[in-house]
């Protein structure tokens, strides 16, 4: 009885509790900063699909969803929309599985295994610029490092970066040798979380290597591992430096993905409606794959 | 009385502070190096030198090389009153000027200094700075386009390589066979060497004479707004499936190698006949003199095709004046002293690259022994006579911008091996949608 009258007396005007108005207020200065950096840009971008430009009369004309529908008309949207989908398809997976091994394998206190440990997370220290660029020039089909080897191999030159059919893969290689070890620190940092009595339980009841890292590990490294999904997804989707360092968007746009398409069209081709209805476009598209993808993984949990 | 007195002294102290305030352009540039260089040859500084003739200050802001334009493009599209005075490409003249971006010259000088300044220029700076009567910016720097060649090669070869003289000019088919005999004969030798490197390789700057050679023009209507049966006409039909040839039935030419990196591949000695700007004859002089350059090397006039006419690249960079500044009026002595002969001969004769203003370029080529010896002589054999007759200026239209990226992708994508008729066909369609938002304005 006692404990229900210091809870009402605890309580506001609305029924809210003192302790959460204090809670609000001091979430209000983030809240302004997320409304202004992230919700106005948003709702700018998305009115600003909805006119068009007249740099002939000069002035804007409100269009509705006609930029959506040219967008959607268009082969060179549906070209950035495939390659950035089989571009994701391959170098999120491949990412993930990647540095969750590398994760699994450098989990340790040994001398060796953290100087090993500290050179995976070496490319951590180059910038995906200056990372794009020094693969630009291994990856160069005259005099380029990678071509040299194979030629001393026997093997003849391959045109990596001006082949239609191997341009996106050196894409994919690029960012996986940049993005492999990033993720893998976040992935280590959730394995050292984990309490060494569930291993020890594991051990005393028998369970071979593979059963520990599916029954304990992998169960209880899932928050670290959805976020990293999650977040190597937004990061893939949205992929500009390599792109726009090596291959700009080429060659017969095979690396044009949406990202790059959508720049091309802010700052080269002065068509800022079409980037505001790509960027839209991108956002929903980007959503919805996260939103697929922790449902899917919240499905798992509670299987 | 003692009140009057403070209240006069404050007023004759602000008048006087606001009198002797300097007003400063600001000016966006991507030239740092030049000005550097202007100082250290000329013994005085361009910049100081204006403030001390007309008191207004400059202060310029300078951005990376490609960094520049998207500069211009956020700012301007902001309608930012800074820079006052900005580099323009002269090919995004019209482009700039449909959006807004630059204020056109002609109601800030009077007629006899608009015909001046006209008759003193290269003709074909002008035209892409003139837009129904205007004026759109001040033509400053200008280019224009050579054969390097190695003539070690030609003599394994046992090819006479062709000579500084535009009347000896060699055809694209010459280069061709040349290129090609060349490669075969080193590879016999067991050496990997390329007949034939475009510096600028892909650019439409570079690119685009091959189509005009071939009577294919600009590939944009004269208007300015259509590519349809202009990009995709019989010129350039020709000359894209040349290009195409080229590089992958005769393969004489390197793939992969970027504008940046082809100066360095010429010094290596791996190729034949390296078209590029004059702007390299500092670098290939400095190599030489190092001791790096293996080889002899000679200049010979821009190729032409056998069925068309000698067509070389050219204009450069302009000076163009924002019209949302505050400052219009010291941004135009700005521009004036920079068209001055004597200032515009000093920067010819520091920086080395061309200029506009053809006077003041003839008279320091006339007049210093320099031009007398090789490879200087090249300028007065070769380059005066390709900037007054053959330099032929990129295509007038306001969407200039989309257009040379895209063109640039289709080389680029013929290059490396995509079919050249379904290129053009592709290219052209994606540019004449992009088109649109510009033909309000027709």
């Amino acid at each position: 009885m006692l404990k229900k009258k210091n809870n009402n007396a605890l309580r506001g005007p609305q029924g809210l509790s003192r302790r959460s108005l204090v809670a609000y207020l001091f979430l209000i200065p983030s809240l302004i900063g997320l409304a202004i950096f992230r919700v106005l840009p948003i709702i700018y971008t998305f009115i600003g699909s909805l006119f068009n430009v007249d740099y002939g009369r000069g002035g804007t004309t409100f269009v509705g969803f006609e930029n959506y529908l040219d967008v959607l008309k268009d082969p060179i949207f549906w070209n950035s929309v495939k390659t950035t989908l089989i571009f994701n398809v391959v170098v999120n997976p491949l990412q993930i599985t990647i540095a969750l091994i590398l994760a699994v394998l450098l989990n340790g206190t040994a001398r060796t295994t953290r100087f090993v440990r500290t050179l995976f997370l070496l490319p951590l220290g180059v910038s995906v610029t200056i990372a794009s660029t020094i693969w630009n020039i291994l990856l160069n089909p005259n005099e380029g490092l990678v071509n040299s080897f194979l030629k001393f191999l026997g093997i003849p030159s391959q045109p990596f970066l001006t082949s239609p059919s191997q341009a996106l893969w050196c894409i994919v290689l690029i960012a996986s040798w940049c993005g492999i070890s990033y993720w893998m620190m976040f992935l280590l940092a959730g394995l050292q979380d984990i309490p060494s009595e569930y291993y020890e339980a594991a051990k005393i009841d028998g369970a071979t290597n593979w059963q520990t890292f599916w029954h304990v590990t992998l169960p209880l490294l899932k928050r670290t591992l959805t976020f990293v999904i999650v977040a190597d997804t937004i990061a893939n989707f949205l992929l500009f430096a390599p792109i726009y360092v090596i291959t700009r968007g080429g060659p017969q746009w095979s690396t044009n993905l949406l990202m790059y398409e959508t720049y091309s069209n802010a700052f080269v081709f002065s068509d800022y409606p079409r980037a505001l209805t790509l960027t839209s476009l991108l956002l929903v598209m980007v959503f919805a794959i996260v939103l697929l993808e922790i449902r899917a993984l919240q499905k798992e949990e509670s299987l | 009385m003692k009140k009057w007195f403070i209240f006069s002294m404050i007023l004759v102290v602000s008048v006087f502070a606001f009198s002797s305030e300097k007003i400063t352009v600001f000016f966006g540039s991507w030239m740092e190096g030049n000005f550097e260089t202007f100082k250290e040859v000329n013994g005085y500084d361009l910049l100081e030198r204006f403030t001390e003739e007309t008191g207004i200050q400059v202060e310029p802001i300078f951005y990376p090389f490609r960094e520049l334009i998207q500069a211009i493009e956020t700012r301007m599209q902001a309608k930012s009153v800074s820079p006052d005075v900005f580099e323009v490409d002269s090919p995004l003249s019209l482009s700039y000027y449909v959006r807004g971006y630059t204020e056109p010259l002609n109601e800030y000088l009077t007629e006899e200094e608009l015909n001046s300044l006209k008759e003193k220029m290269f003709p074909a700076t002008i035209k892409i700075a003139e837009w129904n009567g205007k004026l759109l910016n001040l033509p400053f720097e200008n280019s224009s386009q050579v054969m390097y060649i190695n003539k070690d090669l030609f003599e394994k070869a046992g090819i006479e390589p062709p000579k500084m003289d535009v009347n000896g000019r060699w055809t694209w088919e010459q280069v061709v066979e040349a290129a090609i005999k060349i490669k075969e004969t080193m590879k016999k030798e067991g050496k990997e060497v390329w007949g034939l490197l475009f510096g600028q390789v892909s650019r439409p700057y570079q690119m685009l004479v091959l189509p005009q050679s071939l009577g294919g023009g600009s590939g944009v209507s004269p208007d300015g707004y259509h590519v349809e049966g202009y990009l995709n006409n019989e010129g350039w039909k020709k000359a894209m499936k040349w290009w195409y040839d080229v590089n992958n039935t005769y393969k004489i030419s390197p793939k992969g190698v970027a504008p940046e990196e082809t100066t360095y591949l010429f010094l290596s000695g791996k190729v034949a006949m390296f078209v590029q700007g004059t702007w390299d004859i500092p670098t290939i002089l400095q190599a030489e003199k190092q001791g790096e350059l293996g080889f002899e090397w000679g200049i010979a006039p821009h190729p032409y095709f056998k069925d068309g006419e000698p067509v070389t690249p050219t204009n450069s960079w302009h000076l163009a004046v924002n019209p949302n500044s505050k400052k219009i009026e010291a941004s135009i002595e700005f521009l004036k002293f920079m068209s001055r002969d004597d200032i515009i001969a000093d920067w010819f004769k520091s920086v080395g690259q061309l200029v506009a203003n053809r006077e003041a370029m003839a008279k320091v080529i006339e007049t210093d022994p320099k031009y007398n010896d090789f490879p200087w002589n090249s300028y007065k054999e070769i380059v005066l006579y390709e900037l007054q007759n053959t330099a032929m200026p990129r295509p007038k239209t306001p969407f200039y911008l989309e257009w040379e990226d895209l063109v640039y992708k289709c080389f680029e994508d013929v290059r490396n091996g995509a079919d050249p008729i379904q290129s053009l066909e592709h290219y052209m369609q994606i540019i004449e949608r992009l088109a649109k938002k510009y033909q309000g304005g027709k």
